[in-house]
């Protein structure tokens, strides 16, 4: 069985997009915003910084289009753009020790209820709001390698051989480090929930 | 007993969220009740995750300005022409720096703006005007006879020296 990743955007997926998707950039804003932005916030946990370097990564894929080969999804390509502006930054990052402290928090909690209803009860939002916070807070504990690899595979989707090819990694070493950031991200939300089981009774 | 007969274990739970599961163990896991109630459990976190951030971001971007290329290619062409112009700032700064540490101190006045060697006429009325004001300085100069003192002498002094000593 796979995971359940029930993504509200539209066949990202599909594989090769005619070029002239990428001459738009009204509908590469609307179709690939979203996923780049969560893609960028979570990698570097800052909202307004992400929003920054997500907004230049749509104008250097647009102004490059040109490069766009084909031999990937946009998605993917996009999603290999956003990690060399978010390396670049990370890189930047080591000298701006203030920015460290204006960072602006990623609050997700609020997004839980403009969920699409499904017909889910109050109880289970609840636990969709409470599960994805743990996952945030573990998030925030992986190194820059697992928490890329992490965000691609869980949230981007992507496939193995496709992470490997955009973060230049032998496959093996995308395996050991999703291995080690799943079971990081898991233990952690147990001990989370456990927690929360107690207090609550 | 058969391979398929055991269940997952952690890290074949792990495999298969990551997309890396043997052939066996994904047989037995097709047919496995618990061990298909063990995955979705695990896998229910990350489903909430990825659903709730892609709302969190759909709602940002809903607000998000169009960003516009032409703004972006103005904004290039400003930060060339700023550069070129701090580069050649930079350039003319660095070119006088080393004209004046190399170059001896030349005289850089206009022939025409330097002055004449003064002629014999001009110094001898120079020479005039200062002795008249010499003249005029030693006859107004009040002198200690004008001011009733006269110069102290030897014997003037002798006898001062006397009417002190027999008093």
């Amino acid at each position: 069985m796979q995971i359940a990743l029930n993504a509200p955007m539209t066949d990202v997926h599909s594989a090769v997009r005619s070029g002239s998707e990428l001459d738009d950039i009204e509908s590469l804003v609307r179709t690939y915003r979203p996923r780049l932005l969560r893609f960028v916030a979570f990698s570097i946990g800052d909202a307004d910084l992400a929003e920054s370097i997500t907004s230049d990564c749509i104008l250097k894929a647009y102004n490059s289009r040109a490069n766009f080969r084909g031999d990937c999804s946009i998605n993917t390509w996009l999603t290999s753009i956003a990690l060399n502006l978010i390396r670049d930054q990370q890189r930047l990052q080591k000298f701006r020790f203030w920015r460290q402290a204006r960072a602006t928090a990623i609050d997700i909690t609020d997004a839980a209820s403009f969920l699409p209803s499904n017909e889910s009860s109050p109880e289970s939002r609840v636990l969709v709001k409470e599960q994805a916070s743990h996952v945030q807070a573990a998030l925030a504990n992986l190194s820059p390698n697992q928490r890329t690899v992490f965000l691609m595979r869980f949230a981007e989707e992507m496939d193995l051989s496709e992470i490997a090819a955009v973060t230049k990694m032998p496959i093996n070493t995308v395996k050991t480090h999703l291995h080690r950031a799943l079971k990081s991200v898991r233990a952690q939300v147990a001990e989370k929930t456990a927690t929360n089981d107690r207090s609550s009774r | 007993m058969n391979t398929n007969d055991l269940h997952l274990t952690e890290d074949q739970l792990d495999d298969h969220l990551i997309g890396d599961l043997a052939a066996p163990a994904a047989a037995h896991l097709a047919a496995c009740a618990l061990c298909t109630a063990r995955v979705a459990e695990a896998a229910s976190p990350i489903a909430s995750f990825q659903s709730v951030s892609l709302a969190w971001s759909e709602r940002l971007s809903a607000t998000a300005p169009i960003p516009s290329p032409s703004a972006s290619r103005a904004l290039l062409e400003r930060r060339l022409v700023w550069s070129m112009a701090i580069a050649l700032c930079a350039a003319g700064l660095s070119l006088t720096g080393i004209s004046h540490r190399s170059a001896a101190p030349v005289p850089t006045v206009a022939a025409s703006t330097r002055t004449a060697a003064p002629t014999a006429a001009e110094l001898s009325r120079d020479n005039q005007l200062l002795r008249t004001i010499d003249s005029e300085l030693d006859a107004s100069a009040e002198s200690p006879a004008a001011l009733g003192l006269a110069p102290v002498s030897t014997t003037t002094r002798a006898r001062a020296a006397n009417t002190a000593y027999q008093d």
